[in-house]
């Protein structure tokens, strides 16, 4: 389907993930003609120094600044090298590259400008408890609301951008909550967007940060209050 | 409406108007825009309110009112400052660090050129 090679990078912003990270990059590099660039937003592990070894590129922020502007530095990596796609994967193993392909497709077709892998399309992968069936529910009905279009995963951090849209979020990237966030903004400004269906694999470690009830409708609330906050913004 | 309620609520109405634009033209981080927002929209309902705030004047025994709002607006404003001086000293230590982090930075760089140099001063020698 490809008239011309595109170049392809995965961004894996990285957070203390020495243990996870050298898998992570290994799998991309080794089974995918994709580039990896890891930005280490100020880890107090040797996350850097793995990753490198194990074949990416890394880019280390001297302090931490936050998940938001370390994809955001990712994405100006892939803008400054001349890259034609960014994949966003995180770090810590959850998000399967064998799906990789199946992100890119639409882009590279010219069906979308922004591609994300969605959990919830099909129902199947790891089970989900309550409070996260409501919680998807919530942010699909928000995001219906908002911009009358269907998003069914807008939490999912793995997700892959065409030239474009990474030439919009290089000027406009939001802090506090990125991943819904940046759905919204690009929604608003008119950038195609498409979801496939990923199986992500379990959490390899360490326990959720939304458990239970409270935490969850904290969280809800603190989103949605952030995307109405971007839907009154005007983007340049 | 007492006159003094409506001044207050075109002060405050004219406020979220403001903090609305800021928004808008994304002069304002998302937890910012949220808080003064709500604050905003907090004086224009405290404004219209004025069952609410005789009762607060009572407990708090203000003779006039409406003006009970003022020990309100100042105890929150100073809250704001202590917040924000928090967020500043955050953020003077992470510029303290970036400034050194650059400085040690710069100072690798001039090494590596200068070895760079020599070695290619010593290579036209040989």
């Amino acid at each position: 389907m490809r008239d011309r090679k595109f170049k392809i990078i995965a961004v894996v912003p990285a957070y203390n993930e020495a243990e996870t990270i050298g898998n992570v990059v290994r799998e991309i590099v080794m089974n995918l003609d994709v580039d990896v660039c890891v930005v280490d937003d100020g880890s107090t592990d040797n996350t850097s120094q793995i990753a490198r070894n194990a074949g990416a590129t890394v880019l280390r922020h001297p302090v931490n600044a936050g998940i938001g502007t370390t994809v955001q530095s990712g994405f100006l990596f892939a803008l400054r090298n001349g890259y034609d796609i960014a994949l966003q994967v995180d770090g810590d193993g959850q998000h399967d590259p064998k799906y990789i392909s199946n992100l890119i497709e639409p882009i590279i077709n010219g069906d979308a400008d922004v591609v994300n892998g969605s959990r919830f399309l099909n129902d199947i992968g790891y089970k989900s408890s309550f409070m996260r069936r409501v919680g998807i529910a919530f942010f699909r009905f928000i995001y219906k609301l908002l911009t009358g279009k269907t998003v069914t995963d807008c939490t999912s951090g793995f997700r892959a951008f065409g030239r474009n849209a990474l030439e919009f979020l290089a000027k406009n990237y939001p802090d506090d909550y990125p991943e819904p966030e940046v759905i919204l903004t690009l929604l608003k400004k008119g950038f195609r967007f498409k979801e496939v269906p990923v199986v992500m694999r379990e959490r390899q470690g360490g326990k959720s940060s939304l458990s239970g009830i409270f935490k969850p409708v904290n969280y809800m609330v603190k989103v949605t209050l952030a995307l109405l906050i971007d839907f009154l913004r005007r983007n340049k | 409406m007492k006159r003094i309620q409506l001044i207050s609520f075109l002060a405050s109405s004219g406020l979220l108007a403001i903090v609305l634009e800021m928004v808008r033209r994304k002069l304002l981080k998302e937890r910012f825009a949220i808080l003064w927002i709500f604050s905003a929209l907090a004086l224009v309902v405290f404004s219209l309110w004025g069952s609410f705030l005789e009762w607060l004047a009572n407990i708090a025994g203000v003779y006039y009112a409406p003006l009970v709002i003022i020990p309100i607006i100042i105890f929150f404003g100073v809250l704001l400052a202590l917040y924000f001086s928090v967020l500043m000293t955050k953020h003077d230590k992470q510029t303290r660090e970036l400034i050194q982090k650059m400085a040690l930075l710069e100072n690798e760089v001039e090494s590596l050129k200068k070895d760079k140099h020599s070695r290619a001063v010593n290579e036209n020698n040989d």
